[in-house]
């Protein structure tokens, strides 16, 4: 068992299962519970009876008790495609507490509830490309290729998210896509999610920031240098400085939110401070 | 514009200093980041709200130069000329008398004087010659045509106030003779008194505010019987009416306290009786607290009465038996001519009156009327009717009426330790002067041939010449203030003497004899005489008290003043004075050393 995934960050896994819910609108047949009310075998909820209904689903022992007709409700069960786009460029190596690491936690969790929930889960490391991928893993079992997967994911090279999403060729069909990143490339999201939603899928940004991107930390005279292309700036640190960026920063994830909110993406942008288990609940909450 | 220290441009190098410590500072340190996305965009938003962002990284470095070259200039000391002309002369006259001590103006009117001084003399024109004067009881030049301000500006903060009063006509005198020797000074004062110099404009720096102020101007006594009354005279300058709580005290100890009532400008007197006759000094104090502690406190000594005994060797001379008999402690002993030869010896004074002996008495002094031809001076000769000079001598101190005749006087050759008194226009007939440790008055005429002893002058000479002449006395026992000088009258017999200040400090008179004028009278209270003589010591008590009828009133001194101020006004602008811009270059480094900060912090 590594570090990156520890005893207690799989037990919490283990939890979130039971308290998740997480929904989808649609989906192919499968496990996977659906919105829609049928006649599967898994019980939903008890309703009155109404004229028209099925007597068959009639439950008579409630009858018995309360002399009031009730009907039973099942849903209908659907497999789900579930492809984690997991940005790995080296901006994602960075900052206190590191993004790769709450990054990696994050697809690990999602992975595990998405497989206990008997999903198809397909994960790709993005860079300027598709690092490596793993696709279509099925059930818990799955579980350990997800963490041995993620454990090796390397962090380096630049980010070209759209570039990769479209070399990851995910089949046409109803899915959910959630991309990880930190999007540091913002001029490429409206392609991605026209490549995404053309190819059926619900999208759901997580974007990860460390607290030293929401309020740099520095001082005097500084040369910024760019973890990805080795590009830097000299800046010195004044309070105009400091203000600047975050109204830059504030526009920034205001313009975001506003992209995905038009879009109809699910947006959800969490500090790397935030324990993982709380992300999972925004996101399977639908933030 | 001028500059006193253009040394201080050195500081320029400073200059050079900044650039390089920018240069070496400008070497920024490397930061990892995750991506510069939002950076470039930061810097772009900067460099379009303010263009001149560009430049920000080197605006600090131009506003530390240019505090830096304001600095230095400020160091350099900037003197703009604005009367254009040529540097003049000023002459400053600082009031050092008691009334500076008033602490009506903060700290004190004198520090007020000095630091307005200082001043002054920092804002003239550089190369102005400066001639200091110390208007004390004395006027003093401290400093002659000195055109270097830093010692100028010493000797100002050296000088110090003293407890006398302010030699006004000696003052003017000096201003006069310097102004007529270098016209076109410009003549500044700063006291709380002016002076009027016709002809003469004096810029007056008034630095009086009409402070309260009590004083005893007055105390005396007199011998009752067994006992001695004292009088006290207070005074209230101020401009109300007060209640003082005023005490004697008798040898340093509370006699009596009183308390009296005085209306605003006026004065009462205070009788203090059954004082013990053995005591040495009085003391009268007011216990209240006004603008000018100094003069709260008045002395007076009181010595036992000590009498001279006189031997006077006469044919007959009733005139001169009649005057001693009217003073008081002298005991007068006669003998006649014939006798004479019999070696005197033990009197305080001998009279010879027509009569010579062939050796002088070893002690005592000696006054002698018509002399013989002797062996101790040149008698010429018989001037018959001689038209008399009016005197000079203090011996005809207090005479106004000189119209007296002589019938017949002996032509005196003035030997080389004497010298004349009287004089006709044939030749001296009277001189005074001192003979192996021993004072010598010679007139040239005989009483019988003159109508002086008709006169009322002639007690008055008499008088005069006995003071002079009967030892163990000094000259104005009476009135004696702080920085005046007193003359003793020592005993002839006196081997040592040396005056006790009211400090305890004790200062030798003599030897070396005859001593000079003793001056040693700044501070005030009870002095003490002492000679020695070979068969023991004599003490004799005077006190010294302040000049309080002429420094005392404050606020008329203040009336004096507003009334002269306005010429005063007037003469300010006669010297072509600059003013320094060392100020302003300090201030506007510092203005700029704020805003560079204000750059910094909020990086505008």
């Amino acid at each position: 068992m590594s570090e990156l995934f520890d005893g207690e960050f799989l037990n919490k896994l283990q939890n979130l299962v039971i308290a998740s819910k997480l929904i989808l609108s649609e989906g192919s047949s499968g496990n996977r519970k659906s919105r829609s009310k049928g006649s599967s075998v898994e019980f939903s909820d008890f309703r009155e009876y109404a004229m028209g209904d099925d007597f068959r689903r009639i439950d008579w022992n409630a009858y018995g008790r309360f002399e009031r007709l009730f009907i039973k409700l099942f849903m209908e069960e659907r497999e789900a495609s579930v492809n984690i786009f997991l940005d790995t460029s080296s901006s994602m190596n960075w900052g206190n507490p590191d993004k790769s690491m709450a990054s990696r936690r994050l697809a690990a969790a999602i992975s595990y509830i998405s497989l206990s929930n008997y999903d198809k889960v397909s994960l790709f490391c993005t860079t300027s490309r598709i690092e490596k991928f793993k696709l279509s893993m099925r059930g818990k079992n799955s579980f350990g290729e997800v963490l041995d997967f993620l454990e090796k994911a390397v962090y380096e090279g630049t980010t070209d998210l759209y570039g990769a999403v479209r070399d990851s060729d995910i089949k046409s069909g109803k899915g959910i896509s959630i991309i990880i990143s930190d999007l540091f490339s913002k001029s490429q999201l409206p392609e991605i999610l026209n490549f995404l939603q053309y190819r059926k899928q619900e999208v759901h940004i997580c974007h990860l920031l460390s607290p030293q991107e929401v309020n740099p930390e520095i001082d005097a005279g500084l040369r910024l240098v760019d973890s990805e292309t080795g590009e830097y700036r000299d800046v010195t640190a004044t309070p105009l400085l400091i203000k600047t960026y975050k109204k830059v920063y504030n526009r920034f994830v205001s313009e975001l939110e506003e992209l995905c909110f038009k879009r109809n993406v699910n947006y959800l942008r969490f500090e790397t401070t935030i324990p993982v288990e709380e992300m999972i609940k925004s996101v399977v909450n639908g933030g | 514009m001028t500059f006193y220290s253009p040394s201080a441009f050195s500081f320029l190098l400073a200059v050079p200093v900044i650039i390089v410590l920018y240069l070496l500072k400008q070497r920024y340190e490397d930061f990892k980041v995750s991506s510069l996305y939002l950076w470039e965009e930061v810097l772009r938003d900067i460099e379009a709200n303010a263009p001149w962002q560009k430049l920000k990284k080197n605006i600090l470095m131009f506003l530390q130069i240019a505090a830096a070259v304001l600095l230095t200039f400020a160091l350099a000391r900037p003197y703009l000329d604005i009367g254009g002309g040529k540097s003049g002369s000023a002459l400053v006259i600082i009031d050092t008398s008691m009334s500076m001590q008033a602490n009506d103006t903060t700290p004190t009117r004198f520090e007020a004087a000095k630091r307005e001084a200082s001043g002054y003399i920092s804002n003239l024109k550089p190369g102005t010659k400066v001639t200091l004067i110390n208007m004390g009881s004395n006027a003093v030049i401290e400093e002659n045509l000195n055109s270097d301000k830093s010692s100028l500006l010493d000797r100002i903060s050296s000088l110090k106030v003293t407890n006398g009063t302010a030699n006004t006509e000696e003052a003017a005198s000096l201003v006069q003779s310097i102004v007529k020797q270098y016209p076109g000074t410009a003549v500044s004062l700063f006291g709380d008194q002016n002076l009027v110099i016709p002809d003469v404009n004096i810029n007056f720096y008034n630095q009086s505010k009409n402070g309260h102020n009590y004083a005893v101007t007055l105390l005396s006594h007199t011998v009752t019987q067994n006992s001695v009354t004292a009088l006290s005279r207070l005074a209230n300058f101020s401009s109300a009416d007060t209640s003082l709580p005023v005490s004697l005290y008798v040898d340093g100890r509370v006699f009596d306290a009183q308390n009296i009532n005085i209306p605003a400008g006026q004065t009462a007197n205070i009788y203090w009786s059954k004082i013990p006759s053995n005591a040495k000094m009085l003391e009268c104090r007011i216990d209240k607290n006004d603008c000018l502690p100094m003069d709260n406190s008045a002395y007076n000594a009181l010595n036992p009465a000590q009498e001279s005994k006189v031997m006077l060797v006469t044919e007959k001379n009733i005139f001169i038996e009649k005057v001693i008999s009217l003073m008081n402690n002298i005991k007068l002993f006669k003998s006649s001519t014939d006798k004479s030869d019999s070696y005197l010896k033990g009197y305080d004074l001998y009279i010879y009156d027509g009569f010579l002996p062939e050796k002088l008495p070893a002690d005592g002094n000696i006054l002698v009327f018509n002399p013989p031809r002797n062996n101790f001076f040149t008698v010429e000769g018989d001037i018959k009717n001689p038209s008399v000079e009016k005197p000079e001598s203090s011996l005809f101190n207090y005479i106004t009426d000189f119209s007296f005749s002589i019938a017949k006087a002996k032509k005196l050759e003035v030997p080389e330790w004497g010298k004349p008194v009287l004089d006709s226009t044939e030749g001296t007939i009277a001189f005074e002067g001192n003979l192996e440790n021993k004072r010598i008055a010679v007139l040239g005429f005989d009483l019988h041939d003159t109508d002086l002893v008709l006169k009322p002058a002639f007690p008055i000479v008499m008088t005069n010449l006995f003071e002079w002449l009967v030892p163990s006395k000094m000259k104005n026992t009476d009135n004696i203030y702080s920085d005046q000088g007193i003359e003793f009258n020592l005993n002839p017999k006196a081997v040592e003497a040396s005056v006790t200040i009211p400090s305890g400090k004790s200062i030798s008179l003599a030897p070396p004899f005859p001593v000079g004028v003793f001056d040693r009278t700044d501070e005030t209270g009870l002095y003490t005489l002492t000679q020695k003589t070979g068969s023991g010591s004599e003490s004799f008590y005077f006190t010294v008290n302040t000049p309080s009828d002429m420094e005392s009133n404050l606020s008329s001194q203040t009336q004096a003043v507003q009334k002269n101020s306005s010429t005063s006004a007037k003469a300010g602008g006669i010297m072509g004075m600059g003013i320094g811009l060392q100020f302003i270059f300090l201030c506007a480094a510092v203005l700029l050393l704020s805003i560079e900060w204000w750059v910094y912090t909020h990086g505008f």
